[in-house]
């Protein structure tokens, strides 16, 4: 099932939550909207759930316009931040629901309820009822319920955020199996960039109410359309390009001199002498050990913005012993690797 | 949803409420009436008893109240009245021309019973019971604060009643304007206000019912309670330390009226019920109850005598002209309302 | 949020999209909007019509000659300031001392505290001229303090009108006071403490501003009560009139609706203002505790527990006394001369007998059918539907509570004594007193439903839609049980309240229809306090079984939760 949005606007009030949204969705691919929160990207799932209704735009399912059918016709899956599990039921009753509404047949119920259970490993938990589940529990039983009817989309709205950070890692996993098992189209809506990152075949950045950017999760690491993309997936160091930091133009052609330019910390480089490319000269300002690796912040002595010196944050695999605060260090950025930022 | 799953809920609903507006409207049935009295409530039920015996396929649907209320009440459903028969209700509210042109003029069976005077000449009321003021006087306070037994409205001014005594109010009981209608009427308008300036001193509350002063001077709450006559012996029966005292002046009374209605839907039944307040039985009923009985036949009973009531109570009575009180209750009452009421 | 906004809110939500189609599910919800506001137009803002209009009308025309009247009478601000002196004083003590009892309840350790709030309760169980009833007599001329301690202490007039509707209106204080007081953040008082701050200190600057709203809120609905209450005032008031009895004199004594319309609209104002001044400074103060709040932790104090314990104690033994008094009058032979045990006075050998009882039974029982279909269904719309008639569909439920029963009770006589209007065919039936019930108790019973509706996450509807449901399998499936505890606690509530109340219900009655607490007033009225104290008692009966069958259900269905009591 592929999906096809056009042109799409939604208001509230004065409010543009959506402005002229236009996105493909590819059969059998696992979207993410990624964005902070009230950038639209709840509203866009509303909007494609048929939940709400568009001021403006069109939406397609396989070339069908979907506008004119109600939300309980348009047979999607959706899963929802707060569980929503409904408390009267049992949880076989509840992954039943979907079911009984589309009218299927007791026996085919019954033999599919016990599936879906199976698949999310709640097969013994048929008789309970929500309350007596674990959040991690509760989402999977939610995420069972969404399936059960064989929808032709599933929606997921920020589905682990009220989780665990370790039961969150685990139900993502789960998540990415599930739907690689039934390549089933799937779109996700999350503010936790690693998520995104992790999970999706296709990231769609959004921020005030438009689609900032999208593309393969690697792609727009690599390549952030611009410094709020750079930012927020991510660290990057963004600089600006009067700095005279040499890049390199690849992919991006568009404009004679560019404003801003990008280097992710893994990217920075230090060594304790100059060299032809080791260029500039910092002072440790701040270490952080994190284990499997270090993150230093710098202070460029002299390169200049508006505001005073330049920080820089550099990433380094290990340890980084011997390295103190107040050191000397000189920092490599190589060209490859500074790309060049639109404005926000 | 299907359009079948929202018809059939629907329906459901209305035929639920149709049922419940239907069982509400079914009560009203074809020999049923609905009668409006202010005879006192032990009365009415009596009277009714007696008439359920002689006429059992009439229902009679009874609303008791107050004059003044009954009155409130029928000029509130004038566009369209509730009841058939007013029964039992005093002449003098009732020959306000308001309510006169809602009565259909009739002569039930056995009218000439009752003496010209007390019908109206065009036939659209008569009047066959009344009732007169009397004080109903505690004894227990009147020992413990040792006061007198008063015997008169004039012993009513004496100084140590202050704060004892407590009479109706008369824009809302009929007791009460009876009473200050008979004083007006023996004392002549001047004096007679004067003296309810000088018994208003007195007075400790005026009090919304005619029978609610008795009441409360039997319950110990004052010593005196001007009320009527039959709530007293009533009141006695009951067991309060109670004494009746009729006051020397002469007691002011009022006439209960009874009268069909233009507007009743149900008329062969209400003037059934009309002649049946004239029989025998009814008239019977009647001596058993009221100090006065315009009807002859019967006779007064025991209680009412061992009470205090003498047994030619016309002879304790004020002669009331009820044409002038039916004609000055409107200025009267506002002119109580101006300088007395509370 | 609704089931499917697809279909309806393209048409209902500022749209341009118009290609949604319209289906059955719309309609419905038209139909449903329908079904919420034509009852409240033609069964409140029609009546109120009816009487502004009436009160304009004078014998050449309309014209202000009845307001002039009755204005340009010394009489008028003789009783506006009787009116005004009771219920500000009343008004004041009853928000100090239920606050206190509140306190009490909630915030310390008095021992059998549920007994405390339960007797606190109790004169909502009964007429509201019980309390005036048992005042008499407890403490009238011929009391039983004055009859024992041979004094002369008098109970009439102000005093008397003050005690009884501070008793009256103690539970409605109380109530809201408790609830605002079970809500609470540790958190804020723990700082506090370590802070440095004393219990009193701590009082004055985290609990007191952490109540202001129902301090307001109690402030407001008792004054409402005890302005428009004629029950006390007539029992126990003597000559000391108030609006609220005039109203019910010039009407009922006197015939004399027009100027009874015009003190009713004189009446409307400052309720009216009291309940908008209150809804407009309440509007934004949801979520006053965060979600991050702890439970309180109430520490034991000697000093403190102990005072409590001896404040609760007295407010109950006043409420116990003017109650137990009533009691234990309905069963003496003649009260107050021979006080032997005597069940004379439930023979009820009055004109009606006890009839006037099973009258009103069935008026409640109705009532509470109506009143729960009504404002439930007035709280789904408003809370699920999200059009564009929320907002003014939710003003129209809650107008309600700005205006007087006796107000509501007189327009019903205006507007349906007619029988060119459909409601006619109702017209002096217990039916349409159901139904004056209904709408005169129709804002409190709609903010019931409504905060429980809130409290069920939109998201239970949103999941269904999602999942094929449609919008009256969502009500069957999920809604309605979720909501049945609630929806029973509102039925109590109208049976309740239709049980005791008198104010609108007194201008209805018909030789048929006569309603229990009509009869204790008319016994009271006439003088019978034997017989008008059995009445009472069998009224207090019936709602006090009716509320612990209702627990029983609750309880055996695991609702503790749920209360009955509002």
């Amino acid at each position: 099932m592929s999906l096809e949005i056009r042109n799409t606007s939604k208001f509230f009030g004065r409010l543009k939550a959506l402005d002229n949204v236009s996105l493909q969705v590819e059969s059998g691919s696992l979207v993410c909207f990624l964005g902070p929160s009230g950038c639209g990207k709840t509203t866009l799932l509303r909007v494609i759930s048929g939940l709400l209704q568009p001021d403006e735009g069109v939406l397609f399912l396989d070339g069908r316009n979907l506008l004119s059918v109600p939300a309980r016709k348009r047979n999607f899956g959706m899963v929802f931040q707060s569980y929503s599990l409904f408390p009267n039921m049992t949880i076989a009753a509840n992954v039943a629901y979907g079911l009984e509404s589309r009218k299927w047949q007791k026996s085919d119920i019954a033999e599919r309820v016990k599936e879906i259970l199976f698949l999310v490993h709640l097969e013994d938990q048929a008789l309970k009822y929500p309350h007596q589940l674990s959040g991690g529990q509760q989402q999977r039983v939610a995420l069972a319920r969404a399936l059960a009817p064989k929808p032709s989309m599933l929606l997921l709205d920020e589905p682990l955020s009220a989780l665990d950070a370790k039961v969150r890692e685990e139900l993502r996993d789960e998540i990415k199996t599930l739907q690689n098992q039934l390549r089933i189209t799937t779109i996700m809506v999350t503010h936790d960039q690693e998520e995104a990152l992790t999970l999706s075949d296709k990231l769609v950045v959004m921020c005030d109410g438009k689609i900032i950017q999208e593309g393969s999760p690697m792609d727009v690491y690599q390549n952030p359309a611009n410094s709020f993309v750079a930012r927020f997936i991510g660290r990057m160091n963004v600089l600006p390009a009067s700095t005279g930091i040499p890049y390199s133009r690849n992919g991006h052609t568009k404009g004679a001199v560019p404003n801003l330019l990008g280097i992710r910390p893994e990217h920075v480089y230090l060594t304790t002498n100059a060299d032809s490319e080791s260029v500039f000269k910092g002072t440790v300002m701040l270490i952080r050990r994190l284990g499997n690796l270090t993150r230093v912040i710098l202070r460029l002595d002299h390169i200049q913005n508006g505001k005073g010196p330049i920080r820089i944050t550099a990433e380094m695999p290990g340890q980084a012993d011997g390295l103190m605060i107040g050191h000397t260090r000189y920092v490599s950025m190589p060209p490859p690797f500074v790309r060049i930022l639109e404005w926000e | 949803m299907s359009m079948k799953t929202i018809s059939k809920s629907l329906l459901c609903f209305f035929f639920g409420f149709a049922l419940i507006v239907g069982f509400a409207i079914s009560e009203t049935r074809a020999s049923e009436i609905t009668v409006y009295t202010s005879y006192e409530e032990d009365e009415a039920a009596a009277f009714l008893a007696a008439m359920q015996k002689d006429l059992p396929d009439i229902k009679v649907n009874l609303l008791r109240l107050s004059t003044g209320d009954l009155h409130a009440r029928m000029l509130a459903e004038s566009a369209n009245p509730r009841h058939d028969v007013i029964w039992g209700w005093a002449v003098t509210n009732m020959v306000d021309p308001r309510i006169l042109s809602m009565l259909e003029s009739y002569r039930p069976k056995g009218i000439e019973k009752v003496p010209a005077r007390f019908r109206d000449p065009q036939n659209r009321w008569f009047a066959k019971t009344g009732y007169m003021a009397a004080f109903c006087v505690n004894n227990e306070i009147l020992e413990k604060k040792n006061l007198p037994m008063p015997a008169s409205w004039e012993d009513l001014l004496k100084p140590e009643f202050k704060g004892e005594v407590v009479m109706p109010n008369p824009a809302s009981s009929g007791t009460g304007y009876l009473q200050i209608a008979s004083i007006l009427q023996l004392k002549g308008e001047e004096d007679g206000w004067q003296y309810l300036k000088e018994l208003d001193k007195n007075i400790a509350q005026y009090i919304k019912s005619g029978s609610r002063p008795c009441n409360v001077a039997s319950a110990g709450e004052f010593a005196v309670g001007a009320s009527f006559a039959l709530r007293a012996i009533k009141n006695i029966d009951e067991g309060y330390p109670i004494t009746m005292v009729i006051p020397a002046e002469g007691a002011g009374n009022e006439l209960e009226a009874t009268a069909l209605m233009k507007t009743s839907k149900n008329k062969a039944a209400a003037k059934r019920f009309i002649d049946w307040t004239l029989s025998e039985n009814a008239v019977n009923e009647y001596y058993k109850w009221k100090e006065i009985v315009t009807v002859s036949g019967g006779n007064m009973p025991v209680s009412f005598i061992e009470a205090g009531l003498p047994e030619d109570i016309g002879s304790v009575m004020v002669d009331m002209d009820f044409s002038w009180s039916a004609a000055n209750r409107d200025r009267i009452l506002k002119e109580w309302q101006t300088q007395l009421e509370r | 949020m609704g089931i499917s906004i697809s279909a309806a809110g393209s048409l209902f939500n500022r749209a341009k999209n118009r290609t949604a189609e319209i289906d059955g599910e719309f309609l419905l919800k038209v139909f449903a909007v329908g079904l919420v506001a034509l009852p409240l137009f033609l069964f409140v803002l029609y009546p109120l019509i009816h009487i502004l209009g009436r009160s304009f009308q004078t014998a050449d025309g309309l014209g202000l000659e009845n307001y002039i009247t009755v204005l340009g009478t010394r009489r008028f601000f003789l009783l506006l300031y009787n009116s005004f002196a009771v219920t500000l004083l009343t008004t004041g003590i009853t928000v100090f001392l239920a606050y206190g009892f509140a306190f009490a309840t909630q915030r310390t350790r008095v021992p059998g505290k549920n007994v405390f709030r339960l007797i606190a309760l109790i004169p909502l169980f009964a007429p509201s001229l019980v309390q005036a009833q048992g005042l008499l007599l407890l403490m009238g001329r011929n009391g039983i303090i004055n009859r024992t301690f041979g004094t002369e202490y008098s109970i009439y007039g102000f005093w008397g009108i003050v005690i009884s509707s501070v008793l009256y209106v103690f539970p409605y204080a109380f109530l809201i006071f408790s609830a605002s007081l079970a809500a609470a953040d540790n958190r804020l008082y723990e700082s506090s403490r370590i802070l440095g701050a004393g219990p009193f200190r701590t009082f004055m600057t985290v609990t007191l501003p952490s109540t202001r709203f129902a301090v307001m809120a109690a402030t407001f609905v008792v004054f409402t009560l005890v302005i428009t209450d004629f029950g006390n005032p007539m029992v126990v008031g003597g000559d000391y009139n108030v609006l609220a009895t005039e109203v019910y004199n010039q009407v009922i004594g006197q015939a004399n609706f027009e100027l009874g319309t015009v003190i009713g609209m004189v009446l409307l104002l400052p309720v009216a203002a009291a309940v908008a001044i209150e809804k407009v400074l309440n509007k934004n103060h949801y979520g006053l505790l965060s979600e991050h709040a702890t439970p309180m932790v109430i520490e034991p104090h000697h000093l403190r527990d102990g005072f409590f314990a001896v404040y609760v104690t007295l407010i109950c033994l006043c409420i116990l006394a003017v109650l137990g008094i009533v009691i234990f009058a309905s069963f003496t032979h003649l009260w107050p001369y021979r006080l032997d045990f005597s069940l004379r006075h439930y023979a009820f050998d009055v004109q009606n007998g006890i009839q006037p009882l099973y009258n009103s039974i069935y008026t409640g029982l109705m009532a509470a059918g109506i009143g729960v279909t009504a404002t439930g269904l007035a709280a789904y719309v408003t809370e699920r539907f999200n059009t564009f008639f929320d907002t003014p569909l939710y003003f129209l439920c809650i107008v309600p509570a700005a205006v007087p029963g006796m107000v509501l009770g007189l327009g019903y006589i205006m507007a349906f004594n007619n029988p060119s209007n459909p409601v006619y065919a109702i017209y002096g039936s217990l039916l349409l007193i159901a139904i004056c019930n209904v709408y005169y108790y129709h804002a409190q019973g709609f903010l019931i439903a409504s905060t429980s509706m809130k409290q069920i996450s939109s998201t239970y509807d949103e999941a269904s839609a999602i999942l094929g449901g449609t919008f009256i399998r969502t009500v069957r499936k999920i809604t309605l049980p979720l909501m049945w505890p609630t929806l029973l606690g509102v039925a109590v509530f109208f049976f309740m309240r239709s049980m005791v109340t008198l104010s609108a219900v007194i201008f209805l009655m018909t030789p048929s229809t006569q309603v229990a607490a009509v009869s204790v007033l008319l016994l009271e009225d006439r003088g019978a306090v034997n017989q008008a104290a059995a009445f009472s008692v069998c009224i207090m009966a019936v709602v006090v079984s009716v509320l612990l069958v209702a627990r029983i259900l609750l309880n055996t269905f695991g609702h503790r939760h749920i209360s009955l009591i509002r």
